[in-house]
C-alpha cells in the first residue's frame, strides 16, 4: 500500500474536477474518486478490489488494455480525445447534444517504487465542452469556408459577365472620378486594363456633351430614382471620338459616399449603320421619284419633240424659223440627257444594251470627266477592239466613277493611263491574275479594260471591301460609287476587279463580253424620216403623246388607230384581224397608270395573233422589257423621247422586216 | 565528443527500428498508414545547436517537452515549426476542416504524438543500456525557439550536449518535417556511446 494514501484520498475525492482511479501492478482498483461515481455511476464499494480489465471489459474490446500494458513497463500514456474518445464509458454531461459518451482525454501514469512500476493511476477529464465548441467551431468554419466559396464562384461569375462584356461598364463617383473601368474599355476606346482607373471621367467626354452628362450624374446622386440616360461622345486612346449610350444607376448601399454604376454601350456603328440607312432611303426613294418626274418628263418631252419634228417637216418654215425650231430640238435633246442622268439614281437599272465601241466610248467619257482637271489621260487603245454590246449609258457611268476616283486619289495631279485589249478566256474560270487569283468568267471572248491611277493606292485590308455598298473611305463618299459599277458590269455578265500596291497606285480592270462576228450597228438614225404605208394602232395614256405620235405616222404616210389603255388596245386589234384589216405594227406604252400595260397587251396581242409585229416604247429606259424586248416578243423598241426620223426608222425596220 | 561513423550508423539504425514500432502504433491510432523516417542524425554540443535549427530561429514553434531521469537522464523536445504542427494535426485528423491554428485538441493530439516519438527513442536507449527511464508528463507549447533553447544552457555548468533527430512524418501523400532532440549531459551521451560501442 502507498504511504500517506489516506491524506491524498481525501485531497482526491475533495478537490478533483476529474476522474481518478489508482490501481495496482495487477490491475486491481484500489482506489475510485468521487467525480467517477458521480459521472461512471459505478460506486466506489463496487469497484474497488475488482480487476479493471474485468469490471471494464470494453477496455479489452476497444484495445484500450494494451496502454495499461505499456503503463506498467513504465511508459506514460497519454490518450487524446481525438484519437480515442473515451476511456471509460460515461453518459455526456452536456444537454442537447448528439453526444452518446462523455469525450474523454486520459493520462495513464505509472506509479514506481525503487524502479519498480507498482501501479498506475489513470487520470480522465471530462473534454465535452470543448469538444462540442471545436466541433461548433468547425461547423462555423465548413459553414463560412462554403460561403466563401460560394461567394468565390458567383465572384467570379460577374467578374467574367463583366470582363466579357461588349459594353464598358464604369463606376464613377460624385466627384467624377472613374473607380472602375471594365476591360471593355480596350475593345471599344482602346485603353490599357486599368487605365482609366482614378482618372476623371469629364477628360474622356466631348465638351459639347460634358453640360448634359453632368447634368445626368448629378440628377442621379441627388435622386437615386431618377433615370440616367445620356448618349456622349468618348475619346478613344487613337483620340478619335466614341458616341456612347450610357445607362446609369446609382450603386446601392453606398450612402456615405454616392457612386454612379454606368453602362456604356458603343452606338457608333449603330448610327453610321442608321445614317447610311437614312442615306440609302433618301436615294431610294430620289430614284422613285426620278423615274417618276422622268417619266412624266419623257413624255412631255416626247410631245415637244415630236411636234418639234412635225413643225419641222412644214415646207413652208423659213430658214431661220427652221433655225429656231433646230435650236428648240438641241434643248429637248439636253433635257431628254438630264431625264436620263436622274434615272442614275435608281441603281442596278437593266440595262440597255446595244453594240458599242469601248475606245470610243473610254475616249469621249474620260475626255469629259477629266476635262480642266490637272490629271493627264494616256489612252492605249488597239485599232483592232472589238466591240461589246452594252448599255453606254450604264459603262459610262462606270467609267467616269472610276476615273473621278483616280482623279481624287492625286490631288496633286498625274497620268491615268487607260488600256483595252482583246482577251479570251478558255478555260471557266481560269483567267489569271496576280497575286494568285482567278477571274470567274465564263470561257469566251472578252474586251478587257485597264484604268491605272498614280496615286497612293488602296491598302490591302480594305480591298475585299470596296465593291461593297455603302463602303467608302471618303468622309462625304456615298459608298455606292464601285458598289454600282460592279452590279452594272455583272448585269452585262462581264467582271470587275481591282489590283494596287500601296504607294503606287490602282488598276481597275474591267471584262466585258466582246460581240463577234457581223455585227449590226444600230442604224443611226437618217436625217429624213422614212416613208411608209400601212395600218398602226398606238397606245399611249397621255393623249399629248397620242397626238403627236398620230400625227408624225401621218406625216411619214401611215393609217393610225389609237387606244388609251391595253383593253382598248386588244379590242381594236381583235376587231381589226377579224375584219381583215390588220395592223402592220403596233406601237405599246408600258407604263399606264390604272390600265393595262405594255407588257400585259402584248402577251394579249400574241394570243390574238402570234405574227403582231409590236414596238414597246417608255419613259423609263431601265424598264426590263425595253432592255430585253425581243425576249418578251416584241420586234422593235423606242425610247421617249424620240424624234420623227428615230421613229420613222424604228417603224420601218419592224415592218419591212419578215416574221420569224 | 566525437563518435565515429559507425556509432552512428548503429545509433541510426537503432532509432529507426523505435521509430518503426511509433509509426505502427500511430498507423494503429489513426486508421491511416503513418511512415516514420530519420534520415539524418547530428550530435553537438548545445552552444552550437542554434546553426543547426536556423531555419527554425524566426517565428513561433510547437514543442512537445518532456524530461527523463534515471541512469541515463535530461531533456527529449519534439520540435515543429507551427505550420508543419498545423498540418500534421490536421492530417493526423479525421474529417477536419483545415484551419491555420492549432486548438486545444490539436494540441493533445500533438502531445500524444510526441509522446509516443519520445517514449519508442528513449525506450530504445533504455533497452539497449539495460536501464529504467521514468518521465515526466510531455508538455506542448507553443512558443520561439530562441527562450527554449536558453532554458537548456543558462543556469548549468555542466556541458550538454544535443542529439538532433531529423524526423519526417509521411502520410496522406504528405510529408512534415520536425526534429526530436535529446539533451543530454556529457556523461549521459558517453554511456550511450561505449553502449553503442559494445553493440558494435
Amino acid at each position: 500500500m502507498i504511504a500517506g494514501w489516506e491524506l491524498i484520498h481525501r485531497y482526491l475525492d475533495d478537490h478533483l474536477d476529474r476522474g481518478v482511479f489508482i490501481t495496482d501492478s495487477q490491475l486491481q482498483i484500489i482506489y475510485w474518486n468521487c467525480w467517477l461515481e458521480k459521472h461512471s455511476g459505478n460506486q466506489s464499494s463496487e469497484v474497488v478490489g475488482q480487476n479493471l480489465l474485468k469490471k471494464f471489459p470494453e477496455l479489452i474490446r476497444r484495445g484500450k488494455d494494451l496502454y495499461y500494458q505499456k503503463a506498467l513497463a513504465g511508459q506514460l500514456v497519454l490518450l487524446a480525445h481525438r484519437f480515442h474518445q473515451y476511456l471509460l464509458q460515461m453518459p455526456p454531461d452536456i444537454a442537447n447534444h448528439h453526444l452518446v459518451q462523455m469525450p474523454q482525454s486520459a493520462k495513464i501514469v505509472p506509479i514506481m517504487e525503487e524502479n519498480q512500476v507498482v501501479g498506475a493511476i489513470t487520470i480522465i477529464d471530462n473534454v465535452s465542452e470543448r469538444v462540442v465548441r471545436e466541433e461548433e467551431l468547425q461547423s462555423h468554419i465548413k459553414r463560412l469556408k462554403k460561403t466563401e466559396e460560394t461567394l468565390r464562384r458567383s465572384e467570379a461569375y460577374y467578374r467574367s459577365l463583366i470582363e466579357n462584356t461588349s459594353d464598358i461598364i464604369m463606376v464613377i463617383d460624385s466627384e467624377g472620378m472613374i473607380c472602375f473601368a471594365s476591360p471593355s474599355v480596350g475593345r471599344v476606346l482602346g485603353y490599357l486594363p486599368g487605365e482609366l482607373n482614378y482618372r476623371q471621367v469629364w477628360e474622356l467626354l466631348h465638351p459639347e456633351d460634358l453640360p448634359k452628362f453632368t447634368e445626368g450624374l448629378h440628377t442621379l446622386i441627388r435622386n437615386p430614382d431618377a433615370i440616367f440616360a445620356v448618349e456622349a461622345r468618348f475619346r478613344g486612346q487613337d483620340r478619335s471620338w466614341h458616341t456612347l449610350e450610357a445607362i446609369g444607376k446609382i450603386l446601392p448601399d453606398r450612402p456615405e459616399k454616392p457612386a454612379v454604376v454606368i453602362n456604356c454601350r458603343d452606338i457608333t456603328e449603330r448610327q453610321l449603320a442608321e445614317k447610311e440607312r437614312l442615306r440609302i432611303v433618301k436615294l431610294e426613294s430620289l430614284g422613285i421619284l426620278a423615274g417618276g418626274i422622268a417619266h412624266d418628263f419623257n413624255n412631255i418631252l416626247t410631245a415637244i419633240l415630236g411636234n418639234l419634228s412635225l413643225t419641222g417637216m412644214e415646207p413652208y418654215l423659213k430658214n431661220a424659223d427652221r433655225a429656231r425650231l433646230n435650236e428648240a430640238e438641241k434643248a429637248c435633246l439636253r433635257a431628254q440627257a438630264l431625264a436620263q442622268r436622274l434615272l442614275t439614281f435608281a441603281v442596278g437599272g437593266a440595262p440597255v444594251k446595244k453594240p458599242a465601241d469601248i475606245a470610243k466610248l473610254l475616249t469621249e467619257t474620260a475626255n469629259l470627266t477629266l476635262c480642266g482637271t490637272n490629271i493627264r489621260c494616256d489612252f492605249h487603245l488597239p485599232e483592232d477592239l472589238w466591240l461589246a454590246k452594252v448599255d453606254e449609258g450604264q459603262i459610262n457611268q462606270v467609267i467616269n466613277n472610276l476615273l473621278i476616283n483616280a482623279q481624287q486619289s492625286m490631288p496633286s495631279g498625274g497620268v491615268i493611263a487607260i488600256r483595252a485589249e482583246n482577251v479570251t478566256v478558255a478555260e471557266d474560270a481560269k483567267l489569271a491574275l496576280p497575286l494568285g487569283k482567278h477571274i470567274p468568267l465564263p470561257k469566251g471572248e472578252y474586251v478587257k479594260i485597264m484604268i491605272t491611277d498614280q496615286g497612293e493606292g488602296i491598302p490591302p485590308e480594305i480591298g475585299d471591301k470596296i465593291f461593297d455598298p455603302y463602303f467608302t473611305t471618303k468622309p462625304q463618299g456615298s459608298g455606292l460609287g464601285l458598289a454600282t459599277a460592279y452590279s452594272i458590269i455583272k448585269n452585262h455578265h462581264g467582271y470587275i476587279t481591282m489590283e494596287s500596291t500601296p504607294g503606287e497606285g490602282s488598276v481597275f480592270l474591267i471584262y466585258l463580253p466582246a460581240l463577234r462576228g457581223a455585227i449590226t450597228f444600230p442604224e443611226e438614225a437618217p436625217l429624213e424620216p422614212l416613208l411608209g404605208q400601212g395600218r398602226v394602232l398606238i397606245m399611249d395614256d397621255e393623249d399629248i403623246v397620242l397626238n403627236v405620235l398620230s400625227g408624225m405616222l401621218h406625216k411619214i404616210g401611215y393609217e393610225v388607230v389609237s387606244a388609251r389603255d391595253g383593253g382598248e388596245a386588244a379590242e381594236k386589234y381583235r376587231a381589226a384581224h377579224r375584219n381583215g384589216r390588220p395592223f402592220a405594227a403596233v406601237i405599246l406604252d408600258l407604263t399606264v397608270p390604272g390600265g393595262l400595260g405594255g407588257k400585259e397587251t402584248l402577251e394579249i396581242l400574241k394570243e390574238i395573233d402570234s405574227q403582231v409585229k409590236v414596238i414597246v416604247s417608255s419613259g423609263y429606259s431601265d424598264n426590263p422589257i425595253m432592255a430585253d424586248y425581243d425576249k418578251y416578243g416584241a420586234q422593235g423598241v423606242i425610247s421617249k423621247p424620240y424624234r420623227l426620223p428615230e421613229l420613222s426608222q424604228v417603224i420601218h425596220t419592224v415592218i419591212t422586216r419578215k416574221s420569224k | 565528443m566525437i563518435i565515429s561513423s559507425e556509432q552512428k550508423d548503429s545509433l541510426l539504425e537503432l532509432i529507426n527500428i523505435g521509430f518503426g514500432r511509433a509509426a505502427a502504433s500511430l498507423s494503429e491510432l489513426t486508421g491511416q498508414r503513418v511512415l516514420l523516417n530519420v534520415p539524418q542524425i547530428v550530435i553537438c554540443p548545445m552552444e552550437e545547436i542554434r546553426e543547426h535549427l536556423k531555419d527554425l530561429m524566426q517565428g513561433k514553434v510547437a514543442t512537445v517537452h518532456q524530461v527523463f531521469s534515471g541512469p541515463v537522464a535530461g531533456e527529449a523536445i519534439l520540435l515543429l515549426d507551427y505550420g508543419g504542427a498545423v498540418l500534421l494535426s490536421g492530417l493526423l485528423s479525421e474529417n477536419r476542416v483545415p484551419v491555420d491554428r492549432l486548438d486545444q485538441s490539436d494540441q493533445e493530439v500533438l502531445t500524444e504524438v510526441g509522446n509516443i516519438l519520445l517514449n519508442a527513442c528513449l525506450g530504445t536507449f533504455g533497452n539497449l543500456l539495460d536501464i529504467h527511464l521514468s518521465f515526466s508528463l510531455p508538455r506542448m507549447q507553443v512558443e520561439t525557439l530562441d527562450p527554449l533553447l536558453d532554458s537548456f544552457t543558462i543556469g548549468t555548468e555542466a556541458v550538454r550536449y544535443a542529439m538532433l533527430i531529423l524526423t519526417t512524418f509521411s502520410l496522406r501523400d504528405s510529408t512534415v518535417h520536425g526534429y526530436l532532440i535529446l539533451v543530454l549531459a556529457v556523461a549521459s551521451l558517453d554511456l550511450l556511446v561505449q553502449s553503442l560501442e559494445r553493440l558494435g
